[in-house]
């Protein structure tokens, strides 16, 4: 039957994916990005996302204008300013990267959260997974106690405009992300009830049970519940989860990053990556400043700068920063003037770590108000392909969906990517 | 004042008006045949079969064979879960695989329908879309209040287009009219109402429309204007919260017609096109609305919006009431509706369908396979099917119970979750039944029965004068907070939930204390088979095949006392995956 053979076809592809597939830019530049150190060890990368949802305002921020509600300050890095906001990320100007020619194509929050986090548009309900999962999957070890993706709640401050993260995909559930509510709590019945023979024993007998169950009822829904199921056994065993106890740091690291709830988001995220969590999402909710960016913004600031720079100080201290990519961004920027609107032609985002050139800034927008690009446009497309570079991973490598569709995990069909060599 | 100009009233240009909103040009639910009785036996069962026929052609032409009906015990539990919201308990598990009459399947699902349970769960799905909001603002109003009217509404099977009419036009306070509250929560933070919020709201939840992207520019996808848009969300600028009044004494008003405050809104800053301009209300498609002599500009909106040209509410809610019974609808996602853009149907809706044939298959286990052409806009799996239940809602006086009998008669409804190996990756041709994720307050009622008493309460703590910050939920309002990890309107066939929730039902001490359950088969004395058969049943609506009842035995054998055998048992079936899914 002509429907069988179509579907023997598509399982022979999917066993044989993922299938190395590297671009022709990959392989030149691949050799400046593998995850490699000198003694030709695979490095531990990993990646911090502090995502600030709802938009943050560039000309508040990182991208300050003449005549603009903020004063611009010097930084560390001659010829570089930035708001007066961030007077702490300013004095680390060598370690952050400024991309201030963000040029991206949706303004609606969630259809934006989509194409930023995934690289694909998001039409007809086709499902790709976000940079948390991809990166879970391709640099997360297998056999990781903690789950690779790990997305913390840093708190909200400004307009909910609610929380949108697209699933794992065909990824599959091992790599959606463990969601953290409060930093400051961790994550909560870890401990047994029970003593942990009687609990071995209840383990085994549930087992024996699910993979009758498996057997007989294929379902997507029962097979996640399953592998979170297994996630959670394996989570509870691990010693690592100890990286949730924020009292066991100094008193004076946790001032650094600030006694407030994205500080200690910030300083459990740096935990984290120190036991091989291979990506941490620190979601601040707020940033959609409709009545406008320049009364609420600095308040804002007053924890994130310090937070930001803690974070990417600390990792440089403890060795960890060449290994960990931070990334500070939104889903767009905000519009020219008060920043009432949103605004995807030209907005920032923020580099730190895993060994690029900082202590720059790439692309620029115009003089007058900020509205437009007018060097180096940086898509969606290019972006994903340079955080990927930075990662080791090939953003060309080819997965079959549940539908038996082809894709790359950086979507390579709508533009030839062109990641950020600056960086490099 | 009331508009003096030249108007054109919809009733002056019947084509038109007919073409308004509507995805083919032809009126019918006025046509719909007066005074018939409801719940007609004979028309449920011809509708069920319309429905059967409509799957079928679908299924023969993509060559899948459809897997035979479910077994009773998928059956009752099933019914339980869908109408009911909660997994029957034992007695009732009992009671319907003794029962030997040939109508046994219909009479369960009658008395389900008249069970006070119904209208709970019915009113748990509505009362998440209508609130949600609640983080927004700063001193949120109790939304129980809001629970407990629509719990009666459905309970009473008030028909749909009455509902959404008292919700539009909902006056008074909180406490004499729970429905306000809906106007109250899509308001800013200080709980003003926002008429664009509300009318994106509403056009979503009662006609199916994405209408949010024409809030600042025309909505390129779907031909609304973002005049049209802001027209209808101007039905909404009389509309007042009085603030803050203290609980259940805060109140909506529409300021009356006669008042010399204008119809208007100004287009806020915020959007990207024709800020400031001043727009009328005014309903889509019409050059201006008359509103002279209406008794307010909601009552004109809530007219419009429910009445008989508006073909798109009875599709909506009749394509909800489908994903409620499925997990997902004929149109998705759920607001995928379009007014113009929607073609009419061809005379064969099989021939050129862009999702018949063998197009959609997708491996269960890696997620769901694209849900439309991914280069066009959403279309109904289903268009004559989801017509069909469109008309039959219309036609039945929009009673919800009536489509929900005459869909769980179908035996598409009835179908077995064990695909046939041919029809193994079909995922919404209806050739099988795609497991249901429980949502949290299903989860957390079908514990209870389970458990065999409260588990969780949902009496809110006393303010503490100390701590007068502190959040005042209830220890299950908690639990469902824990567990709410589906967006609104997504698909209810995917698991959403993850670690933090596992380990609430792993290792919380609530659910590792002393079950009444065990306890009563403790007292009992019942022997170890019996005791477990027992669990089983409770559960998970079954009783244990051999493997399975000698595994639990050894277990139970290999445990210190009984008590904790028995409890160890309860846990892993609660730690099931079968558990967590209506299947």
């Amino acid at each position: 039957m002509k429907f069988d053979s179509r579907r023997k076809l598509l399982r022979l592809a999917a066993a044989a994916v993922p299938a190395a597939g590297i671009s022709g830019w990959f392989h030149k530049l691949a050799k400046t990005a593998r995850a490699e150190t000198t003694d030709g060890q695979q490095r531990d990368l990993s990646c911090i996302l502090l995502w600030m949802n709802g938009g943050p305002s560039q000309q508040h921020t990182f991208d300050p204008k003449p005549g603009g509600a903020y004063k611009a300050i010097s930084t560390a890095i001659p010829g570089i300013q930035v708001c007066d906001c961030l007077p702490r990320v300013a004095q680390n100007m060598q370690d952050f990267a400024i991309l201030r020619s963000m040029s991206t194509a949706e303004i609606e929050h969630e259809r934006a959260c989509f194409l930023l986090q995934t690289s694909y548009q998001q039409i007809g309900g086709a499902e790709y997974p976000p940079l948390g999962s991809v990166v879970s999957a391709e640099v997360g070890s297998s056999d990781a106690f903690l789950p690779n993706y790990v997305a913390i709640d840093a708190g909200r401050d400004g307009r909910y405009i609610g929380t949108y993260r697209p699933g794992p995909a065909y990824l599959g559930p091992r790599h959606a992300p463990l969601i953290v509510d409060d930093p400051a709590k961790g994550v909560e019945n870890l401990k047994p009830a029970v003593d942990p023979r009687q609990l071995a024993d209840r383990a085994k007998l549930l087992a024996k049970a699910e993979r009758a169950f498996g057997q007989r009822l294929k379902s997507s829904a029962a097979f996640a519940h399953r592998t979170a199921f297994t996630q959670a056994l394996r989570l509870m065993q691990s010693s690592q989860v100890r990286a949730f106890d924020l009292d066991s740091e100094p008193t004076s690291i946790r001032d650094a990053y600030g006694n407030n709830r994205f500080g200690r988001a910030c300083l459990l995220a740096r935990r984290l990556v120190e036991v091989g969590v291979s990506f941490v999402e620190v979601r601040h909710e707020g940033w959609d400043d409709h009545s406008g960016a320049t009364p609420l913004v600095r308040g804002r600031c007053e924890y994130v700068d310090p937070a930001m720079a803690a974070l990417v100080e600390d990792l440089k201290r403890r060795g960890r920063l060449e290994n960990t990519l931070v990334i500070w961004m939104g889903e767009f920027g905000r519009a020219p003037g008060d920043g009432k609107n949103h605004w995807p032609n030209a907005w920032t985002a923020v580099l730190s770590g895993a060994g690029l050139k900082t202590g720059q800034t790439i692309g620029r927008t115009d003089k007058k108000d900020g509205g437009e690009v007018v060097d180096r446009p940086i898509s969606e497309i290019d972006f994903m392909a340079t955080v990927c570079q930075a990662l080791g991973i090939d953003p060309a490598k080819k997965y079959v969906t549940g539908g038996g569709r082809p894709v790359t995990l950086v979507d390579y069909q709508r533009a030839d990517p062109n990641p950020v060599a600056e960086l490099f | 004042m009331h508009s003096t100009a030249r108007r054109r009233a919809p009733s002056s240009n019947p084509f038109r008006y007919a073409c308004l909103l509507v995805l083919c040009g032809f009126s019918w639910a006025i046509a719909a045949p007066a005074g018939r009785a409801l719940g007609d036996p004979g028309r449920v069962r011809s509708t069920a079969e319309q429905i059967d026929r409509l799957v079928g052609q679908r299924l023969s032409t993509a060559q899948l064979p459809a897997s035979p009906l479910a077994d009773d015990c998928e059956f009752v539990r099933r019914a339980f879960l869908c109408l009911t919201g909660r997994i029957p308990t034992v007695d009732d598990t009992r009671g319907f695989l003794e029962d030997l009459a040939a109508d046994k399947r219909i009479r369960l699902i009658d008395r389900l329908l008249a069970s006070p349970h119904y209208g709970k769960h019915f009113a748990n799905g509505w009362h998440r879309l209508l609130t949600g909001r609640e983080f927004a603002m700063a001193r949120p109003p109790d939304t129980r209040l809001l629970a407990d009217w629509l719990t009666t509404a459905f309970n009473e099977n008030r028909s749909w287009d009455e509902l959404v009419k008292d919700i539009i036009t909902a006056e008074g306070t909180h406490g004499e009219q729970p429905a306000t509250i809906f106007f109250t929560l899509h308001g800013n933070s200080r709980g003003i109402p926002e008429p664009n919020v509300i009318a994106a709201t509403a056009g979503k939840l009662f006609l199916g429309l994405d209408l949010e992207c024409a809030e600042c520019h025309d909505h390129p996808f779907q031909n609304w204007s973002q005049r049209e848009f802001w027209g209808l969300a101007a039905f909404f600028s009389r509309v007042k919260d009085s603030g803050n009044k203290g609980g259940a004494k805060r109140w909506i008003k529409e300021t009356p017609l006669e008042s010399r405050e204008p119809a208007t809104l100004a287009i806020p800053e915020s959007s990207f096109t024709n800020v400031g301009m001043e727009v009328a209300a005014r309903l889509p498609d019409t050059d201006e609305t008359d509103v002279t002599g209406r008794k307010s500009l909601r009552s004109v909106y809530a007219e419009w919006m429910t009445g008989g040209d508006n073909r798109l509410f009875a599709q909506n809610m009749a394509n909800r009431i489908w994903a409620h019974c499925f997990g997902r609808g004929l149109m998705n996602p759920l607001n995928g509706f379009r007014r113009g853009g929607g073609k009419p149907l061809p005379d064969d809706p099989l021939s050129d369908h862009p999702l018949s044939g063998d197009l959609l298959l997708g491996d269960p286990l890696l997620g769901d396979p694209l849900s439309g052409d991914e280069a066009s806009p959403p279309s109904p799996t289903h268009p004559e099917l989801l017509e069909l239940l469109a008309r039959e809602l219309a036609a039945s006086g929009f009673d919800q119970k009536h489509l929900l009998r005459c869909i769980c008669a179908s035996e598409t409804w009835q179908r077995s979750s064990q695909p046939l190996p041919a029809s193994q990756d079909d995922s919404d041709l209806y050739s099988h039944r795609t497991p249901i994720v429980f949502g949290p307050e299903m989860l957390l009622d079908s514990l209870t029965v389970f458990w065999g008493g409260e588990l969780l309460s949902s009496q809110r703590p006393k303010m503490d004068f100390r701590n007068p910050l502190l959040p005042l939920v209830s220890p299950g309002e908690e639990f469902l907070r824990l567990f709410r990890t589906l967006p609104k309107d997504a698909k209810r066939t995917r698991y959403t939930q993850g670690i933090p929730q596992l380990l609430f039902l792993m290792n919380s001490l609530v659910l590792n204390a002393e079950s009444p359950i065990v306890s009563g088969l403790l007292e009992s004395n019942s022997n170890a088979q019996d005791a477990i058969e027992h669990l089983y049943l409770a559960a998970l609506s079954r009783r244990p095949d051999d493997e399975e009842l000698s595994d639990a035995v050894d277990f139970v054998v290999g445990q210190k006392t009984s008590r904790e055998g028995l409890e160890g048992v309860l846990w892993t079936l609660f730690n099931r995956s079968e558990f967590i899914i209506n299947h």
